[in-house]
């Protein structure tokens, strides 16, 4: 059985709790369709985007293509046919390259009537282009990873004849060379390519070993795109389906499979199928694309306008000219102000400080996924507060407390580009982004009530579990309780509080048969014995130590299994894809209730991180250490991240535990993804939903879940994250 | 004015409005409400109530594909530009009565240059202008689309503002672009140049908005 980590990732400790209850009902009004709607039918036209195969990914009925989907398409795909069901993710990670991840659920597979629960991933690379005259060819691993039900390999080639025709041909291995198989012509290269192990390589083993090897077999077929929603497909397959024919009751009749698919404006496509001379399947397949929400760029007020600094317009924003912010009193109804108007914008103004022709001042940004939009509303609303005299403006955002960049930007270039059409690159060409530590909070320039500072929020949980057999999808939702306070700059003590409503995670009966220590593989023990649970409690402490350099130590019940003591540091240049860090981490089990007692495991557990961004949207990283089990190894981490938010990533782990050991699936892996609330509803927020799904939830390479990561709280108020969002600046 | 609407998926579209006949210049969407206010909400954005109490010139506003009305209060001039607010904080700029900004509406319009159809507009002449339209996607990217529009004086009118009849030219410009024909509609005050109605594209997403300007 595997598990989700925690479905909310995003810390909103945001006194608007009600933000939420917005976000639903604006999700309600989704479907009241208007004119603009009917005007916009021409956007999924069937041309635009190839359809799928009951596999799930890009091609024919069962077999694949070259085609390839929009580049960062997502389709998430149910399929019935035959006693096999298979649920399946596909992302077009480029445009060429597509990977998926496929749970199949597998009816009377096993002897004595018993079910087989098959996780698998494939990837697929598209290595040339259709031309005029060429098709476009591809080749692709099925089930590279997993148990090898699905083990195939193949190339492939496809090619439009005319506008609504496509044809492919290929050449497949493993299952896909099942059916009318020869000797593999990669024999000629090597005499181990003709042979290939029947099955039952020890599952989540990477097994090169057997790519390509054994028999080989053509297949092909046609896709007629017959209007612009209607798809009849006609293949040869080349899978023999012997794997399943027997042992599920049916018969494979035919090599010749036909289907039809049906698309929806709306991105779903339904398709039937009539399989193997013998069987009827069902499809369902719906496909989005992260780059667009259904909102562009959300529902939220204008925000501040800029004010030009001439007479008229000052004077109806009730500006006194002759006020130069000099003395202590202008510069309190100055600073009165400002909050009140950037409260207005979720933005809390914590200092204050006016030298000469500049002003500083510290933000924490409370509301705005994107960093740019808070700090472009704070450079607007100080041009109605602010006497004309003061042109630099220095925003310093906050994020516990730590300086993390300095924006520095002239009054005068809000003016002149705030109506510019190409405003918002000259607004980034031109400020200036720097490190944040010489803009230390000062105590004399805080505003009233900056500090101590006390946050709350109550709010829902929901917690899915997947791929435990006896229930493939669990889930728990409760109510949370979490609170922070802040005494001075820098620590927080922190608390979240969770008491679960209704879910059956704790109906789960499966126990850990784990021979290392059971790190996290008693999941289930702990949601047996866990009503109301103190997620995490803790006492934190961050700080800059240098330039570039920043801090943190955490002491408390961290995450839900592990308390203890952590201690990281982080160096990060304000730009520049570079950043490397390290942290060392003494601590001990949590009791299964999740409350204040500890089991007597304990462990020091660290890892060194290198962080590259590849400014291209991909952000890789690799942390070397040791586990939780006490096994020594490194993660590999490769994300795509776009600029409003959305991420989809692949991880796996490699430690010095054997696979044996390591049990079912060999080594940890998974795939993760978060979706900032925002996209899903238009609305301003800094919640979103994240998922860690690991096929399999073992104890090697497990890492502890500490809260506040410095990378991940600092990276947002740098370059180049600062410039991918900057279009938000003006919103 | 409201907030969008959601609907679905967008980025590109085919068609906003077919070029084709114009719509008669009478076809008002002003006529119907007598009380230009009725069955708004209440304001919640600071400013607007600020300039509400100084009783700030008015304009009426409908975003046309959601029917959604306001009568949006003149907050400052920027840069040439005429900032009017919504009750709800939402923004629209004209600059010389030709949308150059919104903020609020969905899929917002970020800036324009549209001096050109200006020029024509306000001189009562046909002819070709290009315009340029910078919107906020999806992905926080600014997009910058180039327009290419024919502009068409067709023909003269005379528009009622509450009480006050005004000679107008009644002109269509009709705009093609990357993934986008639309037109705009404007009804030119024949003594001033001043354009006192008009119904204009704010973007692909919240289409089109009509605007009239409240005679005081």
């Amino acid at each position: 059985m595997s598990r989700f980590s925690g479905a909310v990732i995003t810390e909103c400790m945001s006194s608007r709790p009600v933000r939420l209850v917005c976000c639903i009902a604006i999700t309600g009004l989704i479907g009241s369709g208007g004119a603009a709607q009917d005007q916009q039918q021409a956007r999924f036209t069937i041309l635009d985007r190839p359809t799928l195969t009951f596999m799930g990914d890009v091609g024919l009925i069962d077999m694949p293509s070259a085609d390839s989907m929009a580049d960062a398409d997502v389709t998430a795909t149910a399929m019935y046919a035959n006693n096999i069901l298979r649920t399946v993710i596909q992302f077009q990670v480029t445009p060429r390259i597509s990977g998926i991840f496929r749970y199949a659920v597998l009816n009377d597979f096993l002897p004595g009537s018993g079910t087989l629960y098959d996780r698998s991933f494939d990837i697929r690379y598209r290595f040339l282009d259709e031309t005029r005259h060429r098709p476009a060819f591809a080749i692709g691993l099925r089930d590279f990873g997993g148990t090898g039900v699905y083990g195939s390999e193949y190339i492939v080639a496809t090619k439009g004849v005319g506008d609504r025709l496509r044809v492919s041909a290929g050449i497949g291995w493993g299952r896909l060379g099942s059916y009318g198989g020869f000797s593999n012509p990669l024999g000629i290269l090597a005499d181990g390519f003709k042979t290939r192990a029947t099955s039952g390589n020890n599952a989540g083993e990477l097994d090169f070993g057997e790519w390509f090897r054994g028999d080989a077999a053509f297949f092909g077929g046609v896709e007629w795109r017959a209007t612009d929603r209607f798809t009849f497909k006609f293949e040869y397959s080349s899978d023999a389906y012997d794997r399943e024919a027997d042992p599920m009751g049916f018969t494979h009749k035919s090599p010749f499979n036909a289907a039809v698919s049906y698309r929806f404006d709306n991105g779903i496509d339904l398709s039937a199928a009539y399989l193997y001379g013998s069987e009827i399947g069902v499809m369902l397949n719906y496909t989005f694309n992260p780059k667009t929400p259904r909102i562009p760029d959300g529902i939220d007020d204008g925000g501040p306008s800029v004010v030009p600094r001439d007479v008229a317009a000052a004077r109806s924003w009730g500006l006194d000219l002759s006020d130069d912010g000099a003395s202590p009193a202008s510069r309190a109804s100055m600073q009165a102000r400002l909050a009140q108007q950037l409260e207005a914008e979720g933005v809390i103004l914590k200092s204050f400080r006016i030298e000469g022709s500049r002003v500083i001042v510290h933000i924490r940004n409370d509301r705005y996924d994107a960093p740019t939009q808070a700090i472009g509303r704070t450079a607007r609303a100080l041009t109605s507060v602010l006497p004309p005299q003061v042109e630099t403006f220095v925003i310093v955002p906050i994020v516990a407390s730590m300086p993390v960049s300095a924006i520095t930007i002239q009054r005068s270039d809000l003016e002149e580009l705030a109506l510019d059409l190409d405003g918002s690159w000259k607004s980034y060409a031109r400020a200036d982004i720097a490190e944040g530590s010489p803009y230390r909070l000062r105590r004399e320039d805080y505003v009233p009530g900056a500090y101590p500072d006390m946050r709350a929020r109550f709010g829902g949980y929901l917690v899915p579990s997947f791929f435990d057999p006896d229930s493939p999808i669990r889930i728990e939702v409760g109510a949370e309780l979490a609170a922070a306070y802040t005494p001075r700059p820098g620590i927080v003590f922190s608390g979240a509080m969770r008491q679960p409503i209704a879910g059956n995670l704790d109906d789960a009966t499966r126990t850990s048969n784990s021979v290392l220590p059971h790190v996290r593989t008693d999941i289930v023990e702990y949601e047996k014995e866990s009503e109301l649970e103190v997620s995490y409690l803790t006492g934190e402490y961050f700080f800059r130590p240098g330039d570039n350099l920043y801090g943190r130590v955490s002491v408390g019940m961290l995450e839900r299994m592990y308390g203890g003591i952590s201690a990281e540091v982080l160096w990060k240049p304000v730009e520049g894809p570079l950043a490397l860090g390290g942290e060392f981490n003494y601590v001990r089990q949590r009791d299964y209730d999740v409350l204040f007692d500890f089991r007597d495991y304990e462990v020091a557990t660290g890892h060194l991180s290198a962080y590259y961004d590849f400014s291209n949207g991909f952000l890789g990283q690799v942390d070397a250490g040791r586990y939780l089990a006490g096994d020594w190894g490194a993660t590999f981490s490769l994300d795509r991240e776009f600029a409003n938010g959305v991420k989809i990533g692949g991880f796996f782990t490699l430690t010095d535990v054997s696979f044996d050991d390591f049990g079912e699936g060999s080594f940890d892996k998974g795939f993760r993804f978060i979706v900032p609330l925002s996209w899903l509803t238009g609305e301003p927020s800094q919640r979103g939903f994240g998922q860690t799904i690991r096929p399999v939830l073992r104890d090697g390479g497990a890492r502890l879940s500490v809260r506040n990561r410095l990378y991940e709280i600092t990276r947002r108020l740098h370059d180049p994250e600062l410039k991918e969002r900057w279009g938000r600046f003006w919103r | 004015m409201s907030r969008r609407r959601i609907s679905p998926g967008l980025a590109v579209l085919a068609t906003l409005a077919l070029a084709g006949c114009a719509p008669a210049p009478g076809k008002g969407l002003f006529k119907r409400q007598p009380d230009p206010t009725a069955g708004i909400p209440e304001p919640t954005s600071g400013r607007y109530l600020a300039l509400q109490q100084v009783q700030a010139p008015a304009l009426q506003v409908v975003v046309e594909d959601r029917s959604q009305r306001d009568l949006m209060l003149f907050s400052h001039r920027l840069d040439g530009v005429e900032l009017w607010y919504g009750r709800d904080g939402v923004q629209v700029g004209l600059r010389d009565g030709m949308l150059a900004y919104t903020r609020g509406i969905g899929g917002d319009l970020m800036a324009a240059d549209t001096r050109q159809s200006h020029a024509l507009l306000a001189s009562g002449q046909s002819g070709t202008a290009k315009r340029f339209h910078s919107y906020l996607n999806g992905n926080d990217q600014i997009e910058t689309d180039s327009y290419i529009c024919d502009i068409r004086r067709v023909q003269d009118f005379t528009l009622a503002i509450g009480e006050a009849r005004v000679p107008t030219w009644y002109m269509v410009e009709t705009c093609h672009g990357p993934d986008l024909i639309f037109e705009n509609y404007y009804w030119v005050d024949r003594r001033s140049g001043v354009i006192q109605q008009s119904r204009q594209l704010a973007n692909p997403f919240s289409g089109r908005v009509a605007f009239q300007r409240v005679l005081s």
